[in-house]
């Protein structure tokens, strides 16, 4: 029977192939123009020669159909248009600089253990530095591996020209990524504005964000709009926002910090606005916590001791101010010393400099002497330390043989909060005698010092660790711990660039037996030599366009 | 001396990234001793962990590569080392006779060309001897591949009777133990067309249609071998090529395929893995407008024979295998031009491609893959999240891309007109490379 389809004869077709031609026989098709025809050919086919099964005909029919089909494949018509992106201005970095990003890029993708994003940071500074920007065909691999990196963004903006823009305006995704950088440098009302919005509409991480950035530029709007919200956000999200108001924090945010934020029922929320009301000075927390302190230490100048009183019992305001019952600071310490070595915590130690009429060093030296309590006023100190960052107590506490900062969380914090160039004085103090025969040597806290505390190393200090390692690595004395094998790579992305210059003299060879030694040896000088080839190109390149411009003048 | 490379080029030659690290790390100056060239080549020795050190040479016009280390990658850290110090500080060479190891190896590099150029010199007797028993070989293996499509037949007969619609849920042994009878029956080009059937089915969101242009492509080559004695030469070749039937490269370098002599441009490459057989395809552009399939087989980590860098102009002689559309080629001869910007023309625009398409079509219907190397083309994202390339007259053609490969296509072009070569296969364009200003930037292509 010939049917006249109304369907495509394709999809007349293609219902019996995907049925087949036993629940669905095969139709004989009509349809006009020169494949119809051909088609119809086939079918007459299966009338004409018995042998051809409707089977054959209908896959001879499909065939002449894909092949019509593929030769009459139209174009799409597309009424989509896209901007032009604006003209560079900025030269494009040189080959070799490009070969090295491409070089980290990989590292990135092999899952490799060196922290790629901080070498491509590296990278990113030097492109910078020099004006030059990455050739466009590399823009989208940097923005996809800046995305959730905010520290790349406003290096990424500047290393990426004017493709960086105009690929966030195609791209929802970086869009919104990198949206908080396109606001991050406020200059009037609009973009206050923006942040304020963000801030109101956005998800946690870019509200955050905004109030971070709204803090830096609008310290007032930002306490307005966070003091409108503040009762409405979980107490985490409540903790990180606390944390933003560190930026500027200043008299005027007492109240807030004062009567909404050390009045809500989460102690971790009161804990973190009490660590930053006691930071603003003449504060009433402030006050409150000193008057309490006085009523518990007290210093006896015949005996030369502190005489403790230890608290009472918890009562509502040492609740309310931060205090918390139960907290393990050190398993050595009881309740009560607890609380005790949290309030005292809470004051600046020049408080009691001027109080006891005594030198940083002097209540140092009480401290650690005063009986059964001196672990707690010890640890109390260097709490306050960390936290008021006043560098007469830092430097007596560094000072005093008595002390190991890695033995407490407390140490452990105060080196993190130290200011750097301190911190280099005291390894730098104590790198020859850790240098000398472990028989006499004091405990080698070298390497886990630099462990807890990332900063970028001075070029004096960077050359000093370089001299220590190049001596220990020829001398073959083993000052090589886990610690240093374990962050041998990060040692390397923190020092200064000048490291690149001794790195040859580490004397590594094949000789060397312990295998963990000479793999982080190795790690080490592999990252610094990548960072110091990434320095010369750049300085290199400088060099030919300083000297290109030369010659043209 | 001067080096026809740059260090990026010569990286590009690396077999994995390790090897390409390492190449780095030891192309320093302190790590080589007797470091020397002539004109045909570069060599050196370097220190590794064994007493005595690697002696690595290399000639550049190839590439051509060869070290005394046990490694098992080709080109070796020290052959890239080598390459990238001589691209870096040429200086550091110095002109000389070569050692041995190196004047050895370049002679047996001649010697085995010439073997491979020259005839088995055989008498009349055993020349007559050899056809008459490769010809019968080939008539028993016309009769096997025969029984072989007639099954197949019957196959896709019933398949009809059935209904595609029943093979989805079919195991991916229905289709392999049949591509294995077809492997048997010595048809092994057919062999691949039904294992992807397979694949189409397991990827494919809409796989019937894909499915039906498969059996319709299986169908029709099936439909030329049977009657392949009425087809004109060009056209019995091209069935025989599809069915699996190889062309002899000695034949077809000792004059039976088309020779041209053209500057060719590397337009494309891309390499996948096929039944643990790795295939690299190497698309070359010539500057009359002819192209050409360079195909590479290696097992394993094995290295491919033929060293093209993407980008790169070569000038040298093709010859083409047999067929109605000469596509795949093989190298007669070759030396890299590098001081050559990468430009060629192409297809101005996408009417023209497609009317190209339907022409190569009409002269070799089962098709698979076709080069476009398009002018004037702009790249884009369309709102419905599907990247295309649009001409001057807006119309555009589909691209299969990674998300990061459009992105990084979108960003070199800028919204500017470029050119772009990719492989078409009817429905849509796997992008291979981008043309700009005289510059060449290699696209990574879709996982198959």
């Amino acid at each position: 029977m010939a049917i006249q389809v109304k369907k495509s004869p394709f999809y007349e077709l293609t219902e019996t192939a995907i049925l087949g031609t036993d629940r669905k026989p095969l139709n004989r098709i009509l349809a006009s123009g020169a494949l119809g025809q051909t088609i119809a050919d086939l079918s007459q086919k299966e009338d004409q020669a018995q042998s051809q099964s409707p089977e054959r005909v209908l896959i001879d029919q499909l065939t002449a159909l894909s092949i019509a089909r593929k030769a009459g494949s139209h174009a799409l018509v597309l009424e989509n248009t896209i901007t032009v992106c604006p003209e560079e201005s900025q030269s494009k970095v040189s080959e070799r600089s490009l070969a090295l990003l491409v070089q980290i890029l990989a590292l990135e993708t092999k899952g490799s253990e060196l922290r790629p994003s901080k070498m491509v940071a590296d990278w990113l500074v030097y492109c910078a530095e020099a004006n030059q920007r990455v050739p466009e065909e590399f823009v989208p691999r940097l923005l996809s591996l800046g995305k959730n990196i905010s520290e790349l963004h406003p290096l990424i903006a500047k290393c990426c020209g004017e493709h960086f823009a105009w690929l966030i305006s195609l791209n929802q995704e970086w869009g919104i990524s990198y949206k908080v950088q396109k606001n991050d440098q406020p200059d009037d009302s609009d973009r206050i504005q923006a942040l304020i919005t963000t801030f109101e509409t956005a998800d946690q991480k870019e509200r955050y964000q905004a109030l971070l950035t709204l803090r830096q530029h609008a310290p007032q709007e930002a306490l307005t709009i966070l003091s409108m919200t503040f009762e409405k956000e979980s107490f985490e999200t409540k903790i990180l926002f606390l944390k933003a108001l560190n930026t500027s924090l200043s008299l005027s945010d007492e109240p807030f910090l004062e009567d909404v934020a050390l009045a809500d029922r989460r102690k971790e929320v009161r804990t973190q606005a009490a660590a930053q009301l006691c930071l603003i000075a003449d504060s009433r927390f402030q006050q409150r916590m000193i008057a309490r302190a006085d009523q518990y230490l007290a210093y006896s100048n015949s005996e030369r001791r502190f005489a403790i009183t230890l608290p009472d019992k918890l009562d509502d305001s040492m609740s309310r101010d931060g205090i918390i019952e139960n907290l393990s600071i050190d398993s050595r310490l009881g309740q009560k010393a607890t609380w005790l070595c949290q309030i005292l915590s809470l004051v600046p130690a020049s408080h009691w400099q001027k109080r006891f009429a005594l030198s940083a060093k002097e209540i140092l030296k009480v401290a650690t002497a005063s009986s059964e309590w001196s672990l707690a006023l010890t640890l109390a100190l260097i709490n306050s330390a960390a936290r008021f960052g006043e560098v007469e107590i830092q430097q007596a506490i560094l000072e005093c043989g008595e002390i190991h900062l890695t033995d407490s969380q407390s140490g452990l914090l105060l080196l993190k909060a130290l200011p750097h160039t301190l911190l280099e004085n005291l390894i730098l103090q104590k790198l020859p005698s850790w240098s000398r025969p472990s028989e006499q040597a004091p405990r080698l806290d070298l390497w886990y010092y630099l462990e807890q505390v990332d900063f970028n190393w001075s070029e004096q200090f960077t050359r000093e660790i370089m001299k220590f390692i190049i001596k220990e690595c020829r001398e073959k004395v083993p000052v090589f711990g886990h610690t240093f094998y374990s962050n041998a790579s990060n040692f390397a992305l923190r020092m200064h660039i000048s490291a690149g210059e001794l790195i040859e003299q580490i004397a590594i060879n094949s000789e060397m037996t312990d295998i963990y030694r000479r793999n982080a040896l190795e790690r080490m000088r592999d990252t610094v030599k990548l960072r110091y080839e990434i320095f010369q190109s750049f300085k290199i390149s400088n060099e030919i366009s300083t000297s290109t411009k030369g010659n043209r003048q | 001396m001067s080096i026809a490379y740059t260090a990026e080029q010569i990286l590009e030659l690396a077999p994995d990234s390790s090897a390409g690290k390492a190449g780095r790390d030891l192309a320093t100056a302190s790590k080589w001793k007797n470091l020397g060239y002539n004109e045909q080549a570069i060599w050196g020795e370097c220190q590794g962990s064994g007493a005595s050190p690697y002696q690595t040479r290399a000639d550049l016009s190839g590439p051509a590569f060869k070290c005394s280390c046990p490694s098992r990658k080709f080109p070796c850290k020290h052959s890239l080392a080598l390459a990238l110090l001589c691209c870096a500080n040429q200086a550091l060479f110095e002109e000389n006779e070569p050692p041995s190891w190196v004047s050895e190896w370049l002679t047996n590099r001649g010697a085995k060309k010439r073997k491979e150029t020259s005839e088995t010199e055989k008498s009349p007797e055993q020349l007559e001897e050899s056809l008459l028993a490769k010809d019968k070989r080939k008539q028993d293996r016309l009769s096997r591949v025969q029984t072989g499509i007639e099954e197949l037949e019957l196959f896709i007969s019933d398949l009809m009777r059935q209904g595609i619609g029943t093979v989805k849920k079919q195991p991916f042994a229905f289709w392999k133990s049949r591509a294995a009878r077809l492997v048997d029956a010595q048809a092994p080009g057919l062999a691949r067309l039904v294992s992807e059937c397979a694949e189409i089915i397991a990827r494919s969101s809409d796989w019937e249609d894909a499915l039906i242009d498969k059996l319709a492509t299986i169908n029709l080559i099936c439909r030329a071998f049977l009657k392949r004695e009425d087809l004109p030469p060009e056209l019995k070749a091209d069935v025989l090529t599809a069915v699996g039937f190889n062309q002899s490269q000695d034949e077809l370098l000792s004059g039976a395929g088309k020779c041209l002599d053209d500057l060719w441009l590397v337009v494309g490459q891309y390499s996948y893995t096929q039944d643990r057989l790795r295939v690299q395809r190497n698309w070359l552009w010539g500057k009359g407008g002819q192209s050409a399939l360079i195909l590479d087989f290696a097992h394993g980590t094995a290295p491919f024979d033929t060293m093209l860098i993407p980008g790169l102009f070569y000038r040298g002689e093709l010859v083409f295998y047999q067929g109605s559309l000469p596509q795949r080629a093989l190298i007669k001869s070759k030396h890299s031009e590098p001081a050559i910007a990468p430009c060629v023309s192409g297809l101005p625009s996408v009417g023209a491609a497609l009317s190209s398409y339907a022409s190569d079509l009409a002269k070799t219907p089962w098709l698979d893959t076709v080069p476009f190397l398009m002018e004037e083309v702009i790249p884009l994202k369309t709102s419905g999240g599907k990247w295309c390339l649009v001409d001057k007259v807006k119309n555009g053609l589909p691209l299969i891309v990674k998300e990061e490969t459009g992105w990084q296509l979108l960003s070199y072009a800028g919204g500017l007109p470029l050119s772009l070569f990719g492989e078409w296969d009817g429905t849509t364009l796997k992008p291979l490379a981008a043309m700009k200003d005289g510059n060449y930037l290699r696209l990574q292509t879709v996982e198959v």
